[in-house]
């Protein structure tokens, strides 16, 4: 019995200590807390940026995501495909099949999808992959698969 | 009843074989891209192409497979050099 009321005592002791010293501290902080704000609301153009945001004023941004327009994504697509050496740029057109028109193989549709890949960042899977045989049908399917605006 | 199919399609069996030969190309491809040095990565493109070409117009389905295993056995060797070097 004795021995519990000394080990109360003791806690008391102990948490009046803590609670006077966390006291001090945050004393402490709030007063160069407040210091620091006071000699910041001099320059009022930068507090209005330093101030947090409420929660209604934060924007959805898409980090790393391009938006693109079907006439950039059209002009990419052609631009990529007259570099590919295998392909005669005088006889490329937005329809002309890889295989039937320009005389490739299925190799080099192979390696044309892959370029598109690495050109537009996203992976294609490969049953989509070996449909896409023409550039409007690659144009098409790069469209429905990113964010494109008319 | 007579077949509708137009005449040059292929049967099944070796539209999934020239749909595992294109895989197997792919990938190599995309291991091949992880090489630093430029002029070797193009000189092993230049090389699987060609080795792919020569079998290109192979018949027999044996023979496609056994070529479908030896490519997947480079490209396994192919994937530890590549990770060795990197």
């Amino acid at each position: 019995m004795a021995t519990a009321v000394r080990n109360v005592r003791s806690l008391m002791n102990i948490s009046r200590f803590m609670i006077q010293s966390t006291a001090c501290k945050a004393s402490a902080v709030s007063v160069v807390h407040s210091r620091r704000i006071s000699s910041l609301n001099r320059c009022p153009n930068f507090t209005n940026q330093l101030r947090p945001m409420q929660p209604q004023q934060i924007q959805k941004r898409f980090a790393g995501k391009n938006v693109y327009t079907i006439e950039e994504v059209e002009k990419r697509v052609m631009i990529t495909l007259q570099l590919f050496d295998k392909i005669d740029p005088e006889k490329l057109t937005k329809d002309s099949h890889f295989i039937k028109d320009l005389g490739l193989d299925s190799l080099d549709q192979v390696e044309i999808i892959m370029a598109m890949e690495d050109d537009f960042d996203f992976e294609i899977p490969d049953d989509d992959a070996e449909r896409l045989m023409t550039p409007a049908l690659i144009i098409e399917y790069i469209c429905d698969k990113e964010d494109t605006y008319e | 009843m007579s077949r509708r199919l137009p005449k040059n399609v292929m049967s099944l069996e070796r539209f999934m074989l020239r749909t595992e030969v294109l895989k197997l190309y792919k990938q190599m491809l995309r291991l091949v891209r992880k090489i630093p040095d430029q002029s070797q990565r193009q000189q092993l493109q230049n090389f699987i192409r060609q080795d792919f070409e020569l079998n290109k117009n192979l018949e027999d389905e044996q023979a496609i497979r056994m070529n479908v295993m030896r490519g997947k056995n480079s490209m396994k060797e192919l994937e530890r050099t590549v990770h060795i070097a990197q």
